[in-house]
Formats: structure tokens, C-alpha cells, sequence
């Protein structure tokens, strides 16, 4: 916990995200997990390098999305999921499919 | 070497601070209601004393409040608050300061949680931080953690008296020169279904449902069990040269510590009160007091009708014909379990600063089996010099903190 800094990142409005739609919810996601401004979440922002996150806030956002959009996100993908647009991806094609 | 107290952290129902709840207690408020945090409407017993805020504020992490238990998040906040109490700040503490945090439980309440997903989603929904969220000694590697206390990091388990025990192991730990500060005490939220049900399948609690202010009366002939509450209570010790190097304001001295094990019976107190009594006795002998010195007993007594009988014998047993005053702030706070002995801790050292004793509520119907002074009902000014504080736990272990004033 004393990793990462007090106070700076406010907890994300219900329903936040970048826009409507699948991607705003997908954002929604990733920012109530990583605890970060929605607004910040750009696709090229990477969880571990820059949200300071490490393997268990990985595994639970993993699991917060398989929850949300009831998909399944197999072991192996976990090393391709390192970005907000990585988890954007990923999951647009799961759903769409 | 002394070991000195240089900081106290109290988190119960009454809020954070030692003296908000100290002066709640001294006011003769209560801190128990019906339970709010779960339906309680099919259980025996339905009060509690229960932390309604934890008002962190910029104290934790954003998302640790989502992350990890309430056991483990009230421990922080009451380390914070006796760390900054003793002028530490929010450390680094360095490689001589311990975190000795006990719990009687645990993280019950996200082992319920994540039980309830195991059983509706199977075991690929389970938190990836359904583990560290559980296990007893999170609590004090999070302390340790937040503030920088890099020595022995360790969580005693000896149910309702955990942080009497960890407050005591410091002692010698600090005694020895193995350590020159600690992080030291307990900390429990077990007011959740699962807790509630298991007390109450004991008959262990008060089912004075309708009148949840006289519920808990520990010593009074009416009562019925106790009253389950939460909270964290950390002191911050330090051998006392440590605590005059850096110019530390003294509030007492830990003066002796006292453990037995009544090798009895898994919840009854032995019937004699000799491990209680060799408890009491240990610690005055290990403070090299006797017992007339003693001016003021916080007692564990939790409003049990055998329990608090035998204590009452265990003191006269050790005290004799007259015992110095007895008071139960478990009568207001309920029974945190195991943050009680740390939290009375505190209350016994705030009692010889203020010459003030805090008194047992709801005393209507004397007990004549239960021959003491109990302070009863309203708060009562008294000079103490020494004052000790009980804490037994399921088991049959037993343990006394011996506190002076500087």
C-alpha cells in the first residue's frame, strides 16, 4: 500500500468513462479498479508502468471485466492485456462476437 | 530499562482518538445499538457496537478501503493516530521498530463475501485479494507497511486477549534490546453474520434486543451475555532511553505483564479463576508491586454471567479484602475481542492521567456474589499511581498489562 501515493486519485463518478457506449463502460471498469480518473485513462496508458499497479490489481481487473461483460479471459491473454486500449480490444471483440 | 507508552491510537464506535472515546466513556454514553451492517432480523442477538465511519480520509490509499478488511483498515488508522500521537509522524519508523498487531478472527467478513461467490459463481470469480485480505497478520503488515516499521512484524492470536498479549510481548521484546519501538496492540471486525450467528449459537451474547444501552452490564445481576463491538487499539512503546533521546512525551510507564493459561476447557474459564488470579499476580510481581499499590482495575469482565463471577474472585483472590476500584468499560464500548486489551490498555492509561475513572453502566441490580467496587454508573475522580488491565480469551488464555503514571 505504500506504493502508491495518498490522496491524488479521487474515485471515478458512477457511470464515468470516455464517452457512452462499450468503451465508456469498459473505461468505467478500469478506472474503479485502478482507482484513476476515467478522464485519464487514454488507450495508450499502461496499468503497471504508469497506474503503478502490480500482479493482484492486474488479476482483479481481469476478473472485473470477465464479471461486467460476462466473458471469459483465458490465463494466456493476461500478458497481452497491458494498456487500457489492450482491455478496450480485447474485450470490443469479445462482446461484438 | 523502562519501557515507556509514547503514543495511543484508539479507533471504537465513539470514533478515532483515545480521548474521544475516553471522554464518551467518562460522559457515560454508550457505544451499542441495533446492528446496521447486515440484516440481523433472524439472529439471537441483533445490538452491537459497531464503527459506523472509518473516516479515513487521505490516511489510506484511495482503493484500500475497497481492498482490504476493516480489521486490517482500522489497525492502520489506529497506528497512524499513535504514531503521530508520539511525534513520529507517519515514520519511517526504520529497522528497529516492530509491528506487533493481534486479531482474535480475522478477516471474517471477507471470507463471508467471498464464500457467498465461491457458492454462487464458483472459484474463478474468487478476489485476487481474497487472501491478503483475510489472514490475521495483514493487519500488522500493513501497519508496518505505512509506516516504515521494518523489525519483527508479527499478529498474536489468543482471541479476546490479542492485544493484551501483543502489547505484552513487546514489552519483553523491548526489554531485551531486541527492538527500541513498537507498533503494539489489536484489532477486530467481527460484527458480520457469520460472527454474530457463531457467538450466538455459544449463547455467548446478550439478547437484550429491545434495549440495546442496558444490554451490556457486566457485574449486574441482570446480565446475559456480551455485547459484540469492533474497533483497533495500537500504543506506541519505546525503551525509555529511546524515548528521551528524541525528547518524547512520556503518558505511562508499561510496568509488567502477566500470562498464564488456565490448560482447562476451550471456553469456560477454570472455576477456581486460578489462571486469571496467577495472571493478575504475574504481572504485579513482574512490576514488583503489591497488590495495595494497585489503584484502579479495567477489567476484562464482559457481562457474561460466569465470567465476570470469576473474575470478581480472581481479584479478590489476589487483592484481597479490599480490592482497589473495578470498572468494565465493555458496560459502554461492548466487547471488541481482540482489540479489547488494547483499547483498555489505553483507557487505563488515560484513567491515571486524568485521575478519572471511567465507569461500569447499567448497575441496577447488585450481584452479591461479585464483592467489588465497580465504579458503578457514573465516572468517578480518583488518583491512581498503577492500574492494571485484564484481558482473557476463549482457550483459557489469560493476560495483565501493569501501567504507571510517569
Amino acid at each position: 500500500m505504500s506504493q502508491r501515493k495518498h490522496g491524488e486519485a479521487a474515485r471515478p463518478a458512477a457511470g464515468g468513462g470516455n464517452g457512452n457506449g462499450l468503451e465508456g463502460r469498459i473505461v468505467a471498469v478500469i478506472a474503479r479498479v485502478m482507482n484513476a480518473q476515467p478522464a485519464s485513462l487514454g488507450r495508450e496508458i499502461r496499468f503497471v508502468e504508469d497506474l503503478n499497479a502490480d500482479s493482484l490489481r492486474v488479476m482483479e481487473l481481469v476478473l472485473e471485466l470477465q464479471e461486467e461483460f460476462s466473458i471469459e479471459i483465458p490465463d494466456e491473454a493476461l500478458d497481452k492485456l497491458r494498456s487500457v486500449g489492450d482491455a478496450i480490444g480485447f474485450v470490443q471483440e469479445r462482446v461484438a462476437g | 530499562m523502562d519501557v515507556v507508552v509514547t503514543g495511543l491510537g484508539v479507533l471504537t464506535p465513539f470514533g478515532r482518538g483515545a480521548e474521544r472515546t475516553f471522554d464518551a466513556l467518562v460522559a457515560g454514553r454508550t457505544a451499542i445499538g441495533p446492528i446496521t451492517r447486515f440484516d440481523a432480523s433472524g439472529h439471537r442477538s441483533r445490538i452491537a457496537a459497531e464503527v459506523t465511519d472509518l473516516e479515513a480520509g487521505n490516511d489510506l490509499p484511495p482503493g484500500d478501503e475497497r481492498t482490504f478488511d476493516r480489521f486490517q483498515l482500522m489497525a492502520v488508522l489506529a497506528a497512524l493516530d499513535a504514531a503521530r500521537d508520539a511525534g513520529l509522524g507517519d515514520g519511517p519508523l526504520g529497522d528497529r521498530a516492530a509491528a506487533i498487531v493481534g486479531t482474535g478472527i480475522g478477516g471474517l467478513e471477507t471470507i463471508e463475501r467471498n464464500h457467498a461467490t465461491l457458492a454462487a459463481k464458483g472459484p474463478r470469480r474468487i478476489s485476487p485479494y481474497f487472501i491478503p485480505a483475510a489472514i490475521p497478520n495483514l493487519a500488522a503488515a500493513l501497519v508496518s507497511m505505512r509506516l516504515g516499521a521494518r523489525a519483527i512484524c508479527v499478529s498474536p492470536a489468543s482471541a479476546c486477549a490479542s492485544g493484551a498479549h501483543s502489547i505484552g510481548e513487546a514489552l519483553w521484546a523491548l526489554r531485551v534490546g531486541r527492538i527500541d519501538l513498537a507498533l503494539a496492540g489489536g484489532t477486530e471486525a467481527a460484527v458480520t453474520p457469520l460472527g454474530v450467528a457463531g457467538f450466538g449459537a455459544m449463547r455467548g451474547l446478550s439478547e437484550r434486543n429491545d434495549e440495546p444501552a442496558r444490554a451490556s452490564r457486566p457485574f449486574d445481576r441482570g446480565r446475559d451475555g456480551f455485547v459484540i463491538g469492533e474497533g483497533a487499539g495500537i500504543l506506541v512503546l519505546e525503551r525509555a532511553d529511546h524515548a528521551a533521546r528524541r525528547g518524547a512525551r512520556v503518558r505511562a510507564i508499561l510496568a509488567g505483564y502477566g500470562a498464564s493459561a488456565d490448560a482447562y476447557h476451550i471456553t469456560q474459564p477454570d472455576p477456581e479463576a486460578a489462571g486469571m488470579a496467577r495472571s493478575m499476580a504475574l504481572a504485579l510481581e513482574d512490576a514488583g508491586l503489591a497488590p495495595a499499590d494497585v489503584g484502579y482495575v479495567n477489567a476484562h469482565a464482559t457481562s457474561t454471567p460466569l465470567g465476570d463471577r470469576l473474575e470478581a474472585k480472581a481479584i479478590r483472590d489476589v487483592f484481597g479484602a479490599k480490592p482497589p476500584p473495578v470498572s468494565s468499560t465493555k458496560s459502554a464500548l461492548g466487547h471488541l475481542l481482540g482489540a479489547a486489551g488494547a483499547v483498555e490498555a489505553a483507557i487505563a492509561i488515560l484513567a491515571l492521567e486524568r485521575g478519572m475513572l471511567p465507569p461500569t453502566l447499567n448497575q441496577e441490580d447488585p450481584d452479591p456474589q461479585i464483592e467489588l467496587d465497580v465504579v458503578p454508573n457514573e465516572a468517578r475522580p480518583h488518583a491512581a499511581r498503577f492500574a492494571i488491565s485484564n484481558a482473557f480469551g476463549f482457550g483459557g488464555t489469560n493476560a495483565t498489562l501493569v501501567f504507571a503514571r510517569p
